[in-house]
């Protein structure tokens, strides 16, 4: 027997796991998906508009939300030392459970989410009285890139020349930042989940408000000293474009590379606890 | 077979297991017993993974049960006393948990569902402790584990379920499998568990047979109490007292007559049974 992955016992667990996905989630669910038509009776009854843009953001909202509250909501009780222990003595490998509430909680519950939110919001401006103006319109990558440049094709920086935003931001950059930063949100809370015992998904975030908090204190503290903010600003305006954008693209790439190194580390976190925990 | 070797164990800053060493071999139902807080639960849980040893070693068949391998996850099935309540109906529940066991089988189930008296379609929540009870340890007797860990199975069954539970499990104890019942309602499991592992705080007390305890130890009904006897308890219509059994004489043992005389003669019946 395969000890650590097996796919016919891993199908099992994935189909078990969305029993208890829909039994549990469900509900929240299908009112996370139709939360924007919150905006659409609104407008119906007030004769007012919420531009496209405006709901694709709610959209990303309730998608986040959503992902805030699944851990709980589904695998709330999985280190719990009454009711955890089906959870712990269910004959499959701790790999396969880690994967399965992975996909559960940070593919399936955002795709879902925003999607059928998205198709939802779709067929509520097909509505031939109004409330909804238009569809949104989902950009692309490129297409964004370039609304975020200007008619010549560069981000004006302060009234200095700028330089093209793929420059900096280059689409895989974005993308890989984008995915990371969705798996990222999905694994402080699974961790949160199987880290807290009660009011997991509140708790989960104080810290993460917290900790976050406590970083961009140190951070300010470290550059917002004027001696060392003055040399950096005297540094890079002595650096010509080339080596500005250099300078930009590297930070960028350094801090994508900490937040992968961040999710990593969250996810093989939850993996151990769900391999050690104790009941 | 299941392996506790040199066994230490504790929560937090309270020790409960001193260097214990224990087996449990295939084919038997063991009653585990002992006070209160003793580390009865505490054993079970170690068997079960839900617990990792502070030192030493607990397997099961050759595994630390801790790894919680698939392979051994299979084996064993834990009733807790405080076992949390199953959402949905057992049938349904049975069905989901069922396709992780390769030994699983439905139609036992109904069966045993009919022995136990219980409905497997009505839900958990609308059923008394005692139904949810009875359900679980159908449960677990149709998923034909090796191993079955049984904590504190009788309480909260009245007293024609505690009959129907002696039935089912004499009934369904096999070679292949062993049954683990920790209980401090020793009558309730009376000519139900043999072998008998006494557990003390830090330690084990007794571990034996009725055979080898039989041997050992001579439990005489009579109308006097005997001074010399290592225990004696008062009964209806006269005392019982447990002497050694020099003489080789048959006699019937009470378990918890003995299990007062293990208390009160700990490191005489160490000794005598070691």
């Amino acid at each position: 027997m395969n000890n650590t992955f097996s796919f016919n016992r891993f199908k099992n667990l994935l189909l078990n796991d969305g029993k208890m996905y829909l039994r549990k989630f469900g509900t929240s669910l299908i009112v996370c998906c139709c939360l924007n038509a919150i905006f659409w009776i609104i407008n119906l009854l007030f004769g007012t508009e919420t531009n496209s843009m405006s709901r694709f953001g709610f959209l990303c909202v309730w998608t986040a939300l959503a992902m805030m509250m699944v851990p709980e909501k589904v695998y709330g009780k999985a280190n719990l030392s009454r009711e955890g222990v089906g959870f712990a003595m269910m004959p499959t490998s701790s790999l396969e459970k880690f994967i399965s509430m992975f996909l559960y909680c940070a593919i399936l519950t955002p795709l879902i989410v925003f999607f059928c939110g998205y198709l939802v919001d779709t067929l509520l401006s097909l509505f031939p009285f109004g409330g909804f103006e238009k569809p949104i319109h989902l950009y692309s990558l490129n297409e964004l890139i370039k609304l975020m440049n200007d008619s010549e094709g560069v981000v004006q920086t302060g009234g200095e020349p700028g330089f093209p935003v793929e420059a900096v931001f280059p689409v895989g950059l974005i993308r890989t930042g984008i995915i990371f930063g969705i798996i990222q949100w999905a694994a402080i809370f699974m961790l949160g989940n199987m880290i807290f015992k009660k009011h997991k998904t509140g708790k989960t975030f104080a810290c993460y408000l917290g900790i976050g908090y406590l970083i961009s204190m140190i951070m300010g503290l470290v550059f917002l000293n004027r001696d060392i903010m003055e040399n950096w600003i005297n540094h890079f305006s002595d650096l010509s474009t080339e080596q500005q954008i250099t300078v930009f693209h590297n930070g960028m790439v350094w801090s994508m590379i900490i937040s992968i190194i961040i999710t990593i580390v969250l996810l093989f976190f939850t993996y151990r606890k769900i391999k050690t925990q104790k009941y | 077979m299941i392996e506790i070797k040199n066994l230490d164990f504790g929560y937090k800053n309270q020790p409960v297991f001193n260097n214990i060493s224990l087996s449990f071999e295939k084919g038997n139902i063991y009653g585990l017993l002992g006070e209160n807080g003793v580390g009865k639960t505490s054993v079970l849980k170690l068997i079960s993974g839900l617990q990792k040893p502070t030192a030493g070693t607990c397997e099961v068949d050759g595994i630390a049960p801790f790894n919680r391998l698939p392979e051994t996850l299979q084996k064993i099935y834990f009733i807790s006393e405080d076992f949390a309540i199953p959402e949905g109906t057992p049938i349904n529940n049975i069905r989901e948990l069922g396709v992780f066991y390769s030994n699983y089988d439905e139609s036992l189930f109904l069966e045993l569902c009919k022995e136990m008296e219980v409905d497997p379609t009505r839900k958990y929540a609308e059923m008394s402790f005692g139904q949810q009870k009875k359900c679980l340890i159908v449960s677990a007797l149709s998923l034909n584990t090796d191993y079955l860990l049984l904590d504190e199975p009788t309480n909260g069954l009245d007293i024609p379920s505690k009959t129907l539970f002696r039935q089912v499990i004499a009934k369904h104890a096999t070679d292949n499998r062993t049954i683990i019942i920790s209980t401090h309602q020793v009558k309730d499991v009376e000519n139900l568990i043999d072998p008998i592992i006494i557990l003390d705080h830090d330690e084990v007390l007794l571990k034996a047979s009725f055979r080898e305890i039989a041997d050992k130890l001579y439990f005489d009904y009579g109308m006097e109490k005997d001074d010399t006897a290592l225990y004696s308890e008062m009964i209806p219509g006269g005392y019982v007292n447990v002497i050694r059994n020099t003489e080789g004489l048959d006699s019937k043992v009470s378990i918890e007559v003995l299990f007062n005389t293990v208390m009160k003669n700990r490191e005489t019946i160490k000794h005598l049974f070691s």
